[in-house]
């Protein structure tokens, strides 16, 4: 079990999210940095999508109640562990009563606590994620606070992690090659031209080429934009329809709508594009006020990343285990 | 093979008599737990002689510390922060690289990095030597 002894708000359970349902309603939720989550759960050992918690308000404190090992990915929140400062993305065991403390974030916005068999909350319609607008899931389909206890999942087969921890090097190194690099600060966003980017004429363009800023009103269900607008050609009046995130809409004002993890299930507003499901972990980590810019990319383009990232995911699960056993048999 | 004694005054004057035999001006061996200095000179009076032999205090001070296992040695976490490596062993004093997995290097309980014995990026085998740590005083 863990034991919250400090949080702010925000702070959720979360897995890959509960999809399925989107046709009646119910929103997918699941991580905003899905690749942190999945990188963490495969050094640790555990299921790719096993809950873990999502921090996003900090300074935040928990306290292990028994023996495990556990991992902080996503962003460089300068953690410790009794005080002790603990390296980003290395997984660590811990004795019972140590103290996990998260700082502000240096790098990134979002931590992703993994702990070894998972976050053992109960499932709602196949999924541990907190779904906050419909409020259940996660804990009592609400915000972490301050004294919750939280069952862990049964480890199965647990790796043996040295004293010194096992660090996995962190993605956005390993992965340099498959995304393309910041300029100037601007985070290079790959997209999809979408259902209704004709509609809009030479603004279509504008949406490519201008850097956009993340608005304050950004949360885990959308990212509203702000730059100069752009605009249909001619107005569009267009029934509700399907959305899933990553879909980029355009509201009257004519600045853009990323939908994220909590997406909307149905929507209005023309769509001028897609973002790549693998680029999406990078708008979980923008922070509010940084600047973007989308790259049109093709779907061939989307696949080979996708292919990439789930080549490296692959390669911490093996290489993980494979090192905590050589320094087993090496003792 | 058991190690020579470089206090023994046998091996002492042995090592001298080589020495001059040799021709040769002066030895100085170190190793960890003892060293031992011999400076031949000539002088009108015949050769003159300076020894310093005796046990340091190094064995309880410099300590190397081997590779753990088989990997790419790195100096830092490669995190995109590119802050030095900061494990949670204080201590540590580099990682060796798996494929996508690092493993922290540390010196040791009450131990700092006196030096790496190896360039980062080179491939150590187990048991191959990292660095010379240090006890803290």
């Amino acid at each position: 079990m863990i034991e919250i002894i400090q949080t702010g708000p925000f702070n959720t359970v979360q897995d890959l999210g509960r999809t399925g349902f989107r046709n009646i309603g119910v929103t997918t939720s699941g991580a905003m940095d899905p690749l942190a989550l999945k990188v963490g759960n495969s050094l640790l050992g555990n299921e790719t999508g096993a809950a873990v918690l999502e921090i996003q308000t900090y300074p935040f404190k928990l306290r292990f109640a028994k023996q495990t090992s556990f991992v902080v990915t996503g962003a460089d929140c300068g953690a410790s562990l009794d005080g002790r400062m603990v390296q980003p993305w290395c997984a660590l065991p811990i004795e019972a009563g140590q103290v996990l403390e998260l700082g502000q974030p240096r790098v990134g916005t979002r931590a992703y606590i993994c702990i070894a068999g998972g976050i053992d909350v109960a499932a709602v319609m196949g999924s541990r994620s907190t779904s906050l607008r419909g409020a259940f899931g996660g804990s009592d389909g609400r915000f972490l606070s301050t004294g919750d206890v939280l069952k862990l999942g049964e480890v199965s087969t647990a790796l043996n992690f040295p004293a010194t921890g096992l660090a996995v090097i962190d993605p956005a190194y390993a992965l340099a090659y498959v995304y393309p690099a910041n300029e100037d600060g601007v985070l290079l966003v790959r997209a999809i031209p979408a259902g209704e980017h004709a509609l809009f004429g030479a603004d279509a363009e504008r949406f490519w080429m201008q850097t956009w800023k993340i608005s304050t009103q950004s949360d885990r269900t959308g990212y509203r934009l702000m730059g100069e607008p752009i605009k249909p050609t001619t107005p569009v009046e267009m029934r509700s329809h399907g959305v899933v995130s990553g879909v980029v809409q355009v509201p009257p004002s004519g600045e853009p709508i990323i939908q994220m993890a909590d997406a909307n299930t149905a929507g209005g507003y023309p769509k001028i594009a897609g973002v790549i499901e693998a680029d999406l972990w990078r708008l979980g980590q923008a922070r509010i006020g940084s600047r973007l810019r989308f790259v049109r990319a093709t779907h061939a383009q989307a696949a080979s990343v996708e292919k990439a990232v789930a080549a490296f995911i692959d390669d911490v699960r093996s290489t993980s285990r494979m090192v905590c056993d050589a320094l087993q048999a090496m003792k | 093979m058991t190690k020579p004694d470089f206090s023994d005054p046998a091996i002492i004057e042995r090592l001298t008599a080589a020495l001059e035999a040799a021709g040769v001006d002066g030895i100085e061996i170190t190793r960890p737990g003892q060293s031992l200095l011999i400076r031949l000179s000539s002088s009108a009076k015949g050769p003159a002689r300076q020894v310093r032999s005796g046990k340091t205090d190094a064995v309880d001070a410099v300590a190397i510390v081997k590779a753990p296992m088989a990997g790419e040695f790195w100096l830092s976490d490669l995190s995109r922060t590119g802050t030095p490596a900061a494990s949670t062993a204080r201590d540590a004093i580099g990682f060796l690289r798996v494929g996508p997995i690092l493993l922290p290097v540390s010196a040791g309980p009450s131990r700092r990095l006196g030096r790496h014995l190896v360039e980062p990026g080179t491939i150590v085998g187990f048991g191959d030597p990292i660095a010379e740590v240090e006890t803290e005083a």
